[in-house]
């Protein structure tokens, strides 16, 4: 077996492969600080628990020593902009949610998702379309949990007074 | 006979109208993420305390067993499961979706749901009362060693790298001691924060963990979520009725093994679909294909979660035991019809149990056509909708579906926190199974460890109780079967690959 064939295939760039083992050893050792806490009933599994994670990250630092690693060259692409923006448009929904209702939340998060997620041009029919689709499909999931399953969702504090 | 006259009874046109509307509302809140069967036979049941005893037990079996089939859509069209029970279902399904074939993927589903919900009720109608024994003799101990059984399906799917596979279960493990612990009460890793406190709620985190990763990059690219086809193939009824031939002693083993899981309390359909799916792997003559689309790994785990549906009645309606929760639910349900629990299940207490039994049987049986009719619907809509509607659909169903489990807003930041990390730790070779796997088997393996300490300490013999059960040593056998029988298999194979290489090397000139 030549040198390159033994060497182990990254998922990612090399030095990335290294730093996953060293966040999952200091994970491990949070965690194993935290349990000095802990009675003794209950600091035992997660000490376990830690202490496996711990080795295998021991073990796969050594592994990838010793055999070598391989970048992967070939990752799949796409546009981060847009990524980053989706979990922000979340975060701001949730976080909104309590305050403006979840129906104007929902409505308003609904259309950022959608302008995000849209990569060709906007045509003013397609625009009208979506969103009154998605109009349609918020009030529908909005009158299954509210009113048929009586799920509790937030009115909004801006609006209680 | 008496059982005819019960199932023909139960085929009057308003019961027989009940288990459609069940069943297909069942489906419906089973596939949407975050409403579990749970949540589904518990909202409809004051539904049926005003009809008819019989139509009100019809309707609480179909929308439980549409309910748990239902979770098979959302698991194979959007890699995320409806209901835990699904979460093996898109080991497999989603590859299969992936590459043009989420069509065959519902119907397979479909058979499988079937062909388990029916082994699972016949084992409640003929073996009841004897395996309603088995769950009695399970302790601790066992349900220890049943999680740890269920965590040696790590090797299975931690694809390319087994030590992440384990550094991945280890997050899951550490994730689920958040929060006050099972046995102690300590309060652990909530660095203070009331929000922790309840510890991370499984089905957030599963929709955080699956969901948003797939959104993520569903936004990244203009390309399609799924590969579509151009010839149209309908449902594949055919093909996917092939498959199940081919794997007819897998179904069977499956839906012996969610019928066998399901009798234990507690332990439920996503333990069940997990230890099948690990069995069918090991049994498979091609295991590395398992994860990459496999049709047999979507039959194995929906046969396991649909026979939980009659196994869990066993120890529910024989002992009073709920094996699930949702059985629980209808426990109550059949006790305000004036149902009892125990041995007169089938002599005082027939007339209820049996049509209760062919209710359910009733449900199954509908469970083909509107199941194969409503995946039809689900698929094209999935690969028909614009991305610009299906990212805000999906992103909307997930905060939707988070909140409505404890109407909490931090339960939503959480599944984005972990859906966040899930799409890093994936980006970097670790899959979300063994995380998940950690996440739900976490509390089991925990609280059956620390009791089992607590037993052998105070008796003096903590070897003893862990390796000394027959039931313990049995599935400790299991559990280093389903290790080491891969890496045995993969031996064989390399060094029968060898023999023959070296046969050719000496007959070529």
């Amino acid at each position: 077996m030549t040198d390159a064939n033994r060497k182990l295939q990254a998922a990612c760039s090399a030095r990335s492969e290294f730093l996953l083992p060293l966040l999952f050893i200091a994970l491990s050792g949070v965690c194993i600080w935290q349990a000095r806490d802990m009675s003794q009933l209950g600091a035992v599994f997660p000490t376990t628990i830690a202490l496996v994670t711990l080795v295998a990250a021991v073990m796969r630092i050594g592994q990838l020593a010793l055999r070598g690693v391989r970048s992967n060259v070939g990752r799949g692409r796409g546009s981060t902009p847009r990524r980053v923006l989706l979990v922000l448009a979340m975060a701001a929904w949730a976080l909104a949610m309590p305050w403006a209702g979840f129906l104007l939340a929902g409505l308003a998060s609904f259309v950022t998702l959608m302008l995000i997620a849209q990569h060709e041009p906007w045509t003013p029919r397609r625009l009208m379309g979506h969103l009154i689709t998605g109009g349609v499909l918020v009030g529908c999931f909005y009158g299954l949990f509210a009113l048929l399953l009586n799920v509790p969702l937030p009115v909004g504090r801006w609006w209680m007074g | 006979m008496e059982l005819l006259s019960y199932a023909l009874g139960a085929l009057s046109p308003v019961n027989l109208g009940l288990a459609l509307l069940g069943v297909a509302s069942g489906i419906v809140i089973g596939a949407l993420p975050g409403l579990s069967a749970t949540m589904a036979v518990a909202v409809l049941v004051p539904v049926t305390f005003g009809m008819a005893p019989e139509s009100a037990l019809i309707m609480l079996g179909a929308i439980y067993t549409g309910a748990i089939y239902g979770g098979s859509y959302s698991a194979i069209l959007v890699n995320t499961p409806g209901t835990p029970s699904a979460i093996a279902t898109t080991f497999d399904g989603f590859p299969m979706a992936k590459r043009g074939d989420g069509d065959l993927a519902v119907t397979l589903s479909t058979l499988a749901s079937v062909a388990g919900g029916l082994v699972g009720v016949l084992a409640l109608l003929t073996l009841a009362p004897l395996l309603a024994q088995v769950a009695l003799s399970f302790g601790p101990v066992e349900y220890f060693w049943l999680a740890i059984f269920g965590l040696t399906l790590i090797s299975a799917l931690s694809e390319g790298s087994t030590l992440k596979g384990f550094m991945g279960a280890g997050f899951g493990l550490l994730l689920s001691t958040i929060g006050v612990a099972v046995v102690g009460g300590d309060i652990r890793y909530t660095f203070g924060s009331q929000v922790l406190l309840g510890g991370i709620e499984t089905v957030s985190a599963l929709i955080g963990l699956y969901c948003i990763p797939v959104l993520i990059d569903l936004v990244a690219t203009p390309e399609a979520h799924l590969k579509v086809d151009e010839e149209r193939r309908g449902i594949r009824l055919r093909e996917g009725l092939g498959h199940a031939w081919l794997g007819k002693l897998n179904l069977l083993r499956s839906a012996s093994i969610g019928t066998v899981v399901a009798i234990l309390p507690g332990a439920g359909g996503s333990i069940a679909s997990l230890v099948s799916y690990s069995e069918a792997r090991r049994a498979a003559r091609d295991a590395s294909s398992f994860g990459k689309g496999n049709p047999q790994g979507v039959l194995a785990t929906e046969a396991a979660n649909n026979a939980t549906v009659g196994g869990g009645f066993i120890p529910t309606l024989v002992l009073g035991i709920p094996g699930t929760p949702p059985d629980a639910v209808i426990l109550g349900a059949l006790l305000v019809q004036g149902f009892r629990t125990g041995p007169e299940l089938f002599t005082t207490n027939a007339s209820i149990t049996y049509t209760f039994v062919a209710g359910l049987f009733l449900a199954t049986c509908l469970l083909l056509p509107l199941g194969l009719l409503i995946g039809r619907y689900a698929f094209k809509s999935i690969i028909t909708i614009p991305k610009a509607l299906l990212v805000p659909t999906i992103a909307f169903m997930t905060v939707i579906g988070t909140y409505a489990i404890r109407n909490s807003v931090s339960d939503v930041l959480i599944m984005l926190t972990l859906g966040v990390v899930g799409w890093l730790l994936n980006r970097y070779g670790f899959r979300p199974s063994p995380i998940v796997l950690g996440l739900i088997l976490g509390p089991i393996a925990e609280q059956g460890f620390v009791q089992g300490f607590l037993m052998g300490r105070a008796s003096g013999a903590i070897v003893t109780t862990f390796f000394g059960g027959p039931i313990s040593l049995t599935i400790i056998a299991l559990s280093v079967l389903s290790v080491f029988y891969p890496l045995l298999k993969e031996r064989r194979a390399r060094r029968r690959g060898h023999d023959n290489g070296s046969s050719h090397q000496e007959a070529s000139p």
